[in-house]
């Protein structure tokens, strides 16, 4: 762990001009921690977005039968809600953590490439207005599912064009900023600042970054090739043709499965960062949880078939993929027992992002363990397409990566804005999404373990009872959010100020904390000194 | 801070390193489409 000591004068000696004013600050910007606040604020309005469409879902799942929406727009949800919560809500999320922590925890003035910086945020508005617009064309939005599979997603209607151009938008953005990580964290750190004295944040960032160098293209390539099979007479994809659907389903998950780490390897940055911190002890064991990182992210590249042992494939792909799988549960237990050994016998306090941290250590494992049982080949084929794997992906997705982007704000809002936010407001939302997203998600195990089918806008009366409290527990969770955005927002406005520590009474440990609370405009004019 | 920025050396390791990583992105790119083109009959 990097052993920075606070360079008094790193903050006096900043640049006098400030940010530019009125709305060319944001359209042109190009300093680390306006377009991090852009990336952030425009995923939040993607996360209430998407959450609506979870809340039209959930409506309609409410009661047995059709209640308010027909089948064809409840497939458009699904479809619409996955799509903006993952490529719109939570990959931005972190994205702008990166931005605005990666130069604050290297020592860097900003990011290596700001001009792509602002290109790569500016894309996103244009990606999501154009995917968001596909509702109101003939056909409506795509309602295939976010995997896109073939044939049926060839089936979408005006739709088609603007869903592949969005994915490859969205794509374009995610590699520049992912080139932009890398370059920053290889080229702009500190002097003293080797590879293992980076923050884990930082190290877990750096190998996020290469995953999203490799499997964002692939995906660009799986969907240019939908693309020319629907325009331009290709049959990649179309066995009349002589292509192969499950050749796109290979393909699509090779990007997959590497795509959920992409969105929880920040996260377990994020949570190694607060632990030690609210633990008053350094993280335990942080060469392991490196190397834990970068285990985790080559075994996504072996394992991605898990996803389509159904489609039928030999016995010993099969095992191979199940294998593969479960070894991913090693380098994932040293983390969690990593968490756990650094706040045993710590002197540890509750505040809300270490509330948020230890819920989401406790959930994920909830997560990671039922994504262990989806891995055996046979009993997968009882849960594939159940509300089990739903349960299993969003217990990794929502108590998992966004309460680490939860844990994140709640740590880092007063070190961005200068100022203190609500405590007490914030230990009620913790509470409030804790315990509604248990209601929620846990329920839909015993649903998938019943039979219930996944995507479905209607379903048979014994599912009845788990449905309906689950969907309480999606109107609870929903309505907690407002709590979280009214809390940003109030400690944006103002609020008792924010000391450069923040943390005084605990163990803040980093670069990031020797600067001033908001850093100044131009962070680390002069490089600090790492030891 | 921007004469750090355009220190040469440092310029010359950003403009290596984004280009190694351009290169890896037209690989998975083409090297995908190129892979499925080979698989069709």
């Amino acid at each position: 762990m990097a052993h920075a000591h606070a360079h008094d004068a790193a903050h006096d000696h900043h640049d006098d001009h400030g940010p530019a004013k009125g709305l060319g600050r944001w359209l042109f910007a190009t300093n680390h921690k306006d377009i991090g606040t852009m990336y952030m604020l425009f995923s939040l309005l993607m996360f209430f977005i998407g959450g609506g469409m979870a809340m039209v879902i959930r409506a309609e799942l409410f009661q047995p039968g059709m209640q308010l929406v027909d089948p064809m727009f409840f497939n458009q949800m699904t479809t619409m809600h996955a799509l903006i919560m993952i490529f719109g809500a939570v990959m931005p999320a972190f994205v702008g953590l990166a931005n605005w922590m990666i130069p604050l925890q290297v020592g860097a003035p900003d990011m290596a490439l700001p001009r792509m910086n602002n290109f790569s945020f500016w894309i996103l508005p244009f990606a999501f207005t154009l995917l968001l617009a596909t509702l109101f064309v003939p056909g409506g939005a795509p309602a295939g599912g976010w995997t896109m599979y073939p044939p049926l997603s060839q089936q979408t209607g005006d739709a088609f064009p603007m869903l592949i151009f969005a994915v490859h938008l969205m794509g374009a953005s995610s590699i520049m900023g992912a080139i932009n990580v890398i370059v920053t964290i290889m080229n702009m750190r500190a002097p003293g600042m080797s590879l293992l004295k980076m923050p884990i944040f930082v190290w877990t960032w750096l190998i996020t970054a290469y995953l999203l160098i490799a499997v964002m293209p692939v995906l660009a390539g799986a969907v240019t090739m939908l693309l020319t099979d629907h325009y331009f007479g290709t049959t990649f994809f179309e066995a009349a043709g002589g292509g192969d659907p499950v050749m796109f389903q290979h393909i699509f998950w090779f990007f997959g499965h590497p795509e959920v780490y992409i969105m929880i390897l920040p996260a377990f940055g994020i949570v190694s960062e607060i632990i030690p911190t609210f633990s008053r002890k350094p993280l335990f064991g942080y060469d392991a949880m490196v190397y834990a990182t970068a285990s985790i992210a080559f075994l996504s590249f072996i394992v991605w078939a898990h996803h389509m042992f159904t489609v039928g494939m030999p016995l010993a792909g099969q095992m191979f993929f199940m294998l593969a799988t479960m070894l991913i549960a090693v380098p994932t237990g040293v983390k969690v027992f990593n968490w756990t050994a650094t706040m045993f016998k710590g002197s540890i306090s509750f505040e809300p992002p270490m509330l948020f941290a230890i819920s989401f250590l406790f959930l994920f494992t909830i997560g990671g363990f039922s994504g262990l049982m989806l891995a055996i080949v046979p009993a997968d084929f009882q849960y594939h397409d159940t509300y089990f794997v739903v349960a299993h992906f969003h217990y990794v997705l929502v108590p998992g990566a966004v309460f680490s982007l939860m844990a994140a704000a709640y740590y880092w809002l007063p070190k961005w804005t200068g100022h203190m936010y609500n405590m007490t407001l914030a230990k009620w939302h913790f509470w409030l999404s804790t315990i509604f997203v248990n209601v929620l998600f846990f329920p839909q195990h015993f649903l998938g373990l019943a039979g219930m089918p996944r995507r479905i806008p209607d379903y048979s009366t014994q599912f009845a009872d788990w449905n309906m409290i689950s969907s309480i527990g999606a109107f609870g969770f929903g309505l907690s959010q407002l709590l979280f955005a009214y809390i940003v927002f109030s400690c944006i406005r103002g609020g008792e100020k924010a000391t450069d520590k923040v943390w005084d009474s605990g163990r803040p440990h980093g670069l990031e904390w020797t600067l001033s609370s908001p850093p100044p405009y131009h962070s680390f004019e002069t490089a600090p000194e790492v030891k | 801070m921007a004469t750090e920025i355009r220190d040469p050396e440092r310029k010359r390791g950003i403009q290596r390193t984004v280009l190694w990583l351009l290169l890896l992105v037209a690989t998975f790119y083409f090297g995908f489409i190129a892979m499925a083109v080979m698989r069709s009959h």
